[in-house]
């Protein structure tokens, strides 16, 4: 009885009323270089942030009087560069897309977990670089004389940061190992 | 380089016209909000006109446009941290993919439809993507092209979708008698 009635989705799918009007080419070209031109926004966006993040480093760096102060900020300056340099080289992997049509629907997925998983297997890449510049700063402030509680208070913010951005890693890391051994069984 | 533009924009043109309502209903199938809806199919839409350029001819043009507009959606729809781990595949939760919508009285076009939305966004990327190209009515040699998937998988989900949407169908006719 029920088979009788199978076609039925079929057609009830491609009978759906069209809600958007087609593009004329020129409105495509458009988007086009809308789009391009948003991505290379975002870019600038990134870079004057990054930019101003660094440079206020190197000012702590240069208006600082204490030496330990001044290393622990220049080691921060170090990591920012250094993170700076991963997104980029990985931003450069991104696919361009024009290889979306040459490969298949479970290569691009299996691809794009595995740029996530490659993204998200170092934790400690991104986590690392940082250890050195708030730990120098965290000694140095403790060398100032501020009170003990002050700096055991910055010392437990730091770990609970640390270990927080290692946790959503290493999180995300697992979802994404779930779905690549989802797909080998495909 | 006017006449590689001129190559593309007649190409693009073509899809357009063949695919056009096809990508619409894609795009429907990933995202429900309208806006959502909108902004994926001109995703989809500049996908194509940039792969388009590079379009070389060693799989169907039908092939070519749907990788590109299925691997577009994904991209941008299916996030793998936070979307997987509310997505079920096909074959691990008939009965729940099946009943997961209110059951309405009789059969009813419009509902029916929003229960086959409701299901296809519960589904796993490979299982979407399946499902929506079933619902095109390409064949399972086609599906298994576009998808990267063997013939025999392929039918095998062709199977279980045929199996959920019956069970569907099925179940708003007898709660309507």
């Amino acid at each position: 009885m029920a088979n009788e009635h199978e076609p039925e989705f079929g057609q009830m799918w491609r009978q759906q009323p069209r809600h958007e009007p087609a593009m004329p080419v020129e409105e495509v070209r458009r988007r086009v270089r809308e789009f391009d031109a948003k991505v290379e926004r975002w870019k600038l966006v990134g870079a004057v942030t990054v930019t101003l993040l660094i440079v206020k480093n190197i000012w702590e760096v240069w208006v600082d009087t204490d030496m330990l102060e001044r290393a622990g900020d220049a080691l921060m300056v170090l990591a920012l560069v250094f993170i700076v340099y991963r997104f980029w080289r990985h931003s450069r992997l991104e696919r361009v897309p024009s290889t979306l049509g040459r490969m298949s629907c479970i290569e691009h997925y299996r691809a794009r977990l595995l740029r996530e998983r490659e993204l998200s297997h170092d934790a400690w890449a991104y986590v690392l670089p940082f250890v050195p510049g708030f730990g120098v700063i965290i000694l140095a402030r403790a060398f100032q004389g501020r009170p003990s509680s002050q700096v055991a208070a910055l010392m437990v913010l730091a770990i609970i940061m640390f270990a927080m951005v290692l946790w959503v890693i290493a999180r995300g890391r697992r979802t994404i190992e779930r779905e690549i051994a989802a797909l080998a069984g495909e | 380089m006017e006449d590689r533009y001129a190559e593309v924009a007649l190409r693009y043109a073509e899809v357009a016209d063949t695919f056009g309502a096809a990508l619409e209903r894609l795009a429907g199938g990933y995202e429900r909000d309208p806006d959502a809806r909108r902004d994926l199919l001109q995703d989809i839409h500049v996908a194509l006109w940039r792969s388009l350029a590079r379009y070389d001819g060693r799989c169907s043009l039908r092939t070519w446009v749907y990788r590109v507009a299925h691997n577009t959606a994904i991209s941008r729809v299916v996030r793998p941290r936070a979307a997987a781990p509310t997505l079920v595949a096909l074959d691990e939760d008939l009965h729940a993919l099946a009943e997961s919508s209110d059951r309405e009285q009789g059969f009813d076009r419009r509902r029916a439809l929003d229960r086959v939305h409701a299901l296809i966004q519960r589904l796993r990327p490979l299982d979407r993507q399946v499902m929506l190209l079933y619902l095109e009515d390409e064949d399972a040699a086609s599906i298994a092209e576009i998808t990267g998937l063997s013939v025999a998988n392929v039918s095998t989900k062709i199977h279980r979708i045929k199996q959920i949407l019956v069970r569907q169908f099925y179940e708003g006719t007898h709660h309507g008698e």
